[in-house]
């Protein structure tokens, strides 16, 4: 591995050699670690419970594939041949599938904690990346979003719904075909195993070189805001610290999410703002809750007291030694936002 | 206690979609065109149609009422039999305490069973009781057409950044809705308390129905359609005053009342619903059910409605703090 952003990469196959928009984020040195999760038959009194509103805002184009082609007038857009769609509400707003908003942000919590690999990867993984086989192996990450193996499984402690757009109608961009990656190339290995998890520049726009060279793809385009909701529960301090770290929102380490398509050309980059936290954190607050029928008021959380939330949590994350602090820190290098690094024209 | 009947709820409810559900089949069709993963199908109203199944409802339900009940009691047997708890139903070896101490391959006496038994065990069933609430299938309403898309999903390797596993496709129901009933009878109001809140936390999103909840399906809102609550041992004069059958005392009030209130006499209530379990209902005129047997109080207005599952859950709300459940048991 080197550090260097912009190295050689012969992954077209040809002469012209495009620089990696991408770096690895090494494992720790360490092995995994193991944690116990803790149920979902009861909501603790010594966790966290409750909901983060948040708010997503687009820096690059973002287009997050339903891998569906179709006829333009069938989005509404006629006078289109093809175009490549995202998921849409009933309302034809766009949406960002719970299910991608999940990996992107799972993908960070494993590669900032001692965590294992939550999808095997293709090629040679060191023996203890891999996911969990067992109940008793469950990692960090997996104990936050879930694992699962043979004949058993963890459902995890959050969920994230459909982010869904606050603009109406959608934006139309194009595409180039990428090349896909290739597990082959050396940049991946350390000692003949792979030696982190990959993760793309931010960049200061979306490469788009209309249709000359690309398809036309349905997309969220600059300065359009999604919102969603991830509930949780049974969290404890430092884990949901982790999740927030994740989030881009520990202040020490800022950055922004990579998501969708069309990474290594600039697109799917959004900045997430947490506008509200409902929360239950003590026995006092759970009881409240079941013990009347209209919901308590002194659950939300806002303005100052929701910073001061997130940074108690943040806290927590680093004091209790959740975060593993060099691979925060390479994290935090590579996605950083803004950025002036420009996507590469030949690729 | 279900040689009697005393008085029983239903609950006419629609569940709408909040975002994508889905209730799998389980099994693979061999229509090409379908997803892999496809929802439930019945046939209902003269065509084939997806549907939530009850006991995909059902068991949502009672896994958040236990949820609730062990947050706020124990969640095992405790030594005060007034505090409430919740046991593990699918642990079906530990239910030993619903034998005969003198003889282990005896059931107790069924009033026995049901006191041993726990709060949520009470109302959902065990291997030993029958379940007191019963939740109909539902089925779509034929007045807002379904919308049913399909998904794809891949599972993202984390080294190289390219489809691990996948794509792999998914039916799921974004928009229509569904109607179903909830039946619970001989209740107690702290038991329709429960399920309010259960109701309620399902309406907020604090927990899902079907496949794939962490990826953000299975939430869905709820409307209420009407409840009704029925006195199948009463019969309503006709000064709308409400007399227990062979009783010639009228009650003096119209209450909703839970079924503690139907066995007072000497040794009616071995099972040991709550006395006094009963508030007054001033919203609602008492008319008799069809046949002119039995008497009923039916809700249509939302916030009569409301008003019907405050007044339960503070039934609820005071069986904790009596019970000794509510706070104590975090220390």
């Amino acid at each position: 591995m080197t550090n260097s952003s912009y190295r050689s990469n012969t992954n077209n196959g040809s002469d012209e050699r495009a620089p990696a928009p991408y770096e690895l984020v090494r494992f720790p040195d360490k092995t995994p670690s193991v944690c116990t999760p803790p149920g979902h038959d009861k909501y603790q009194s010594n966790c966290l419970h409750g909901t983060l509103f948040l708010t997503l805002q687009v820096q690059t184009a973002l287009h997050v594939s339903t891998g569906v082609a179709v006829m333009g007038s069938d989005v509404d857009k006629n006078g289109i041949p093809l175009i490549k769609t995202m998921e849409q509400g009933v309302d034809k707003t766009l949406l960002i599938p719970g299910s991608s908003l999940k990996g992107c942000i799972r993908a960070i919590y494993e590669a900032i904690t001692n965590s294992r690999l939550g999808v095997k990867s293709k090629t040679n993984n060191p023996p203890d990346r891999l996911p969990a086989r067992r109940q008793n192996e469950i990692c960090p990450a997996g104990v936050v979003f879930g694992a699962s193996g043979d004949n058993w499984g963890w459902q995890g402690l959050i969920n994230i719904r459909d982010a869904r757009c606050n603009t109406n109608g959608f934006g139309v961009g194009y595409m180039p075909a990428l090349w896909s990656p290739k597990p082959q190339g050396s940049n991946y290995y350390d000692e003949g195993k792979v030696a982190g998890r990959k993760f793309y520049y931010h960049m200061v726009r979306a490469l788009d070189k209309g249709e000359k060279d690309g398809i036309r793809v349905q997309q969220a385009s600059r300065n359009y805001t999604f919102s969603t909701q991830l509930h949780f529960k049974n969290l404890q301090s430092k884990q949901l610290g982790a999740l927030l770290i994740a989030l881009g929102q520990d202040s020490n380490y800022p950055f922004a999410l990579k998501l969708g398509a069309g990474k290594p050309i600039g697109m799917g980059t959004m900045i997430v703002k947490i506008t509200e936290v409902q929360v239950m954190q003590n026995q006092d607050d759970l009881c409240k809750h079941y013990k009347s029928f209209s919901n308590p008021d002194n659950e939300k959380l806002e303005g100052e007291l929701l910073q001061q939330f997130i940074l108690r949590h943040i806290q927590a994350a680093h004091s209790q030694n959740l975060i593993e602090e060099p691979q925060l820190e390479q994290l935090s290098q590579i996605l950083s936002y803004p950025t002036t690094r420009q996507p590469y024209e030949n690729y | 206690m279900h040689k009697r009947f005393v008085n029983h709820c239903t609950l006419d409810l629609t569940i709408i979609p909040d975002g994508p559900i889905l209730i799998k089949s389980g099994r693979e069709g061999a229509d090409p065109t379908k997803p892999q993963m496809e929802f439930v199908e019945t046939y209902h109203a003269g065509g084939r149609t997806i549907y939530l199944p009850g006991s995909s409802l059902k068991g949502a339900i009672r896994a958040h009422a236990e949820r609730i009940v062990r947050t706020v009691g124990d969640d095992r047997k405790p030594d005060d039999p007034n505090r409430i708890w919740a046991s593990n139903p699918l642990l079906t070896n530990d239910y030993d305490y619903l034998n005969d101490p003198d003889d282990p391959k005896k059931k107790l006496p069924a009033p026995a069973i049901y006191k041993e038994s726990s709060f949520t065990d009470q109302i959902f069933g065990n291997i030993a009781i029958a379940s007191r609430l019963r939740i109909e299938d539902a089925y779509p309403d034929t007045s807002l057409p379904l919308k049913i898309e399909e998904r794809n999903g891949v599972a993202i390797d984390r080294v190289f950044g390219s489809v691990a596993h996948g794509p792999f496709d998914y039916q799921v129901c974004t928009d229509g809705a569904f109607k179903t009933k909830i039946h619970l009878k001989n209740f107690s109001l702290a038991q329709l308390g429960l399920i309010a809140l259960v109701l309620r936390d399902l309406n907020a999103g604090w927990f899902g129905i079907g496949f794939a909840k962490s990826r953000g399906l299975g939430i869905v809102r709820l409307e209420y359609n009407s409840a009704v609550v029925q006195y199948p041992g009463c019969i309503l004069d006709k000064e709308a005053q409400i007399y227990p059958f062979g009783s010639s005392t009228p009650w003096d009030k119209v209450y909703l009342a839970g079924a503690g209130e139907f066995l007072q006499e000497d040794g009616a209530n071995p099972y040991g619903f709550p006395s006094n379990d009963k508030y007054e209902v001033a919203t609602v005129s008492p008319r008799s059910m069809e046949y002119g047997f039995g008497v009923e109080l039916r809700w249509e207005d939302k916030t009569d409605i409301t008003e019907l599952f405050m007044q339960s859950v503070a039934a609820w709300s005071k069986l904790l703090e009596e019970g000794g459940a509510l706070c104590p048991t975090f220390g």
